[in-house]
């Protein structure tokens, strides 16, 4: 999952919590996702680059490599 | 002295003649700047004209919806010189008129718009929508130059996540517009999710490669979501109108691309927080609950004991002083779970403190149907217990 869809997936499980129409367990459960989503999202704002690639025709072949 | 004396008749119809005898004059293509141009009766008088030279023209059977051009057009015309005797005045009598130039390159333009747009190729409904999460962008556009510069630097600062995969090409010239469709096509075939085609602005002629037919129908026929993000906001080309959505500049189109990820970092912070808030407020309401049952239990086990016998009454005691610390011991474990929670550890904090209680199978939200020798399973985090229910109070 992207960090967009995954902080869209926080809003739901906020939004889920919050409509009264769940019981405890259910809360744990979704709190037991939103942690792991948290952590992931974490790792990816601390670490994840988009790479800047180049893309050519060598020998009939597409070619990817990172721009110089 | 013997000269020739000629009337004017004589010498008019001299030069008539010479003008109409020499062939390299007639049908001939002039260009110039129009000025002066009036229609009377059918008839266009006018002037081309450039900086040292003015040319008067006439051109006979202009029809009623015949457009002409104004004032300033840079303008060929084909046609052949007359001399009109009666007025004893020299004019070119035009036959064809069309743009020059700009002018012509204007007229092209139109012309293929016009086209494509009756063939459909401009229809809103077709036109595919940008995907909603963009995590790869692919960019055909001159690998030297500022526009690549630009869209790199603006969608990275907002959103260093994107992955950004350019096909080199040329912008202008011959060649050009081969290289942007082996770009489409190239990109086609990868895992972008939307392509961009830019280049900076430039005079009409200069984006004219854009103009192409055969531009067109390439990006017509791409899969992927298509954005054109040629010249300055004022550039029109037909890239933009066959594209599946135009940004006015190639700057534009980084940011249409990319989402603002500090816009997405807020949104996330203050989602965490809130549900970080929703559950300590359950955990409170649920240690309340707690307590309250402990108080209201300990009370009435007072009233029962002061009945009893002395010697039951020490045996009750005892179990009073057990009961009172499983009360105990069970605030303190939700306390703690509280006191973590606030460290932000909660997920194993939920798996400790609470155990799931089920009863063949499904989980007990109520006691409705649970009676005295039931058997119910309550899991834990390490283990799951076997119990028999020994008594039932309802509440």
């Amino acid at each position: 999952m992207t960090f967009e869809e995954q902080v869209k997936r926080l809003e739901e499980i906020l939004m889920i919590m919050e409509s009264g129409k769940v019981g405890l367990e259910e809360i744990s459960k979704l709190f037991s996702e939103g942690v792991e989503l948290c952590k992931n999202c974490f790792s990816q704002l601390n670490d994840a680059k988009g790479k800047i690639t180049i893309l050519r025709e060598e020998l009939g072949k597409l070619i990817e490599k990172p721009l110089e | 002295m013997s000269e020739n004396v000629i009337s004017v008749s004589q010498f008019s119809n001299y030069i008539k003649q010479i003008f109409m005898s020499e062939e390299l004059l007639h049908n001939i293509l002039i260009y110039g700047e129009i000025s002066d141009i009036k229609v009377s009766r059918n008839i266009a008088y006018f002037n081309i004209k450039d900086e040292e030279a003015l040319l008067v023209c006439v051109k006979f059977g202009i029809g009623d919806e015949e457009v002409l051009p104004k004032e300033g057009d840079l303008v060929l015309v084909r046609g052949s010189p007359n001399y009109y005797i009666k007025g004893g005045k020299f004019s070119f009598n035009v036959i064809s008129i069309q743009p020059y130039g700009q002018g012509l390159l204007y007229q092209q333009f139109l012309e293929m718009k016009n086209k494509l747009e009756k063939e459909g190729l401009f229809k809103t409904e077709i036109k595919k929508p940008l995907p909603e999460i963009i995590k790869r962008v692919g960019v055909i556009t001159s690998e030297t130059g500022a526009v690549l510069h630009d869209i790199i630097d603006i969608t990275k600062r907002r959103n260093p996540m994107i992955d950004i995969v350019v096909y080199p090409a040329k912008v202008q010239g011959i060649g050009a517009e081969q290289t942007i469709i082996d770009g489409l096509k190239a990109l086609d075939t990868t895992n972008v999710d939307v392509i961009i085609i830019a280049r900076g602005g430039g005079s009409l002629e200069d984006l004219s490669c854009f103009n192409q037919e055969n531009i067109a129908r390439a990006i017509f026929q791409t899969e992927k979501p298509v954005i054109s993000a040629v010249g300055h906001e004022t550039d029109y080309t037909i890239a933009d109108f066959v594209s599946d959505l135009r940004a006015p500049t190639p700057s534009a189109a980084a940011e249409l691309i990319s989402i603002d990820i500090e816009g997405l970092k807020r949104r996330f912070l203050n989602v965490i927080s809130k549900i970080d808030l929703f559950v300590q407020n359950e955990l409170k309401n649920t240690t309340e609950t707690l307590q309250s049952n402990a108080k209201q239990m300990i009370l009435q086990t007072d009233v029962l004991t002061s009945q009893l016998e002395p010697n039951l009454r020490e045996k009750a005691n005892k179990m009073y002083t057990i009961v009172e610390n499983m009360f105990i011991n069970k605030e303190n474990d939700v306390n703690l779970l509280i006191s973590k929670i606030e460290k932000f550890n909660p997920l194993k904090i939920l798996q400790m403190g609470y155990a799931k209680v089920s009863f063949k199978n499904n989980i007990i939200k109520n006691c409705d149907n649970i009676n005295v020798g039931d058997n119910i399973d309550v899991e834990m985090r390490d283990a799951i217990l076997n119990c028999e229910i020994k008594g039932k109070v309802v509440k």
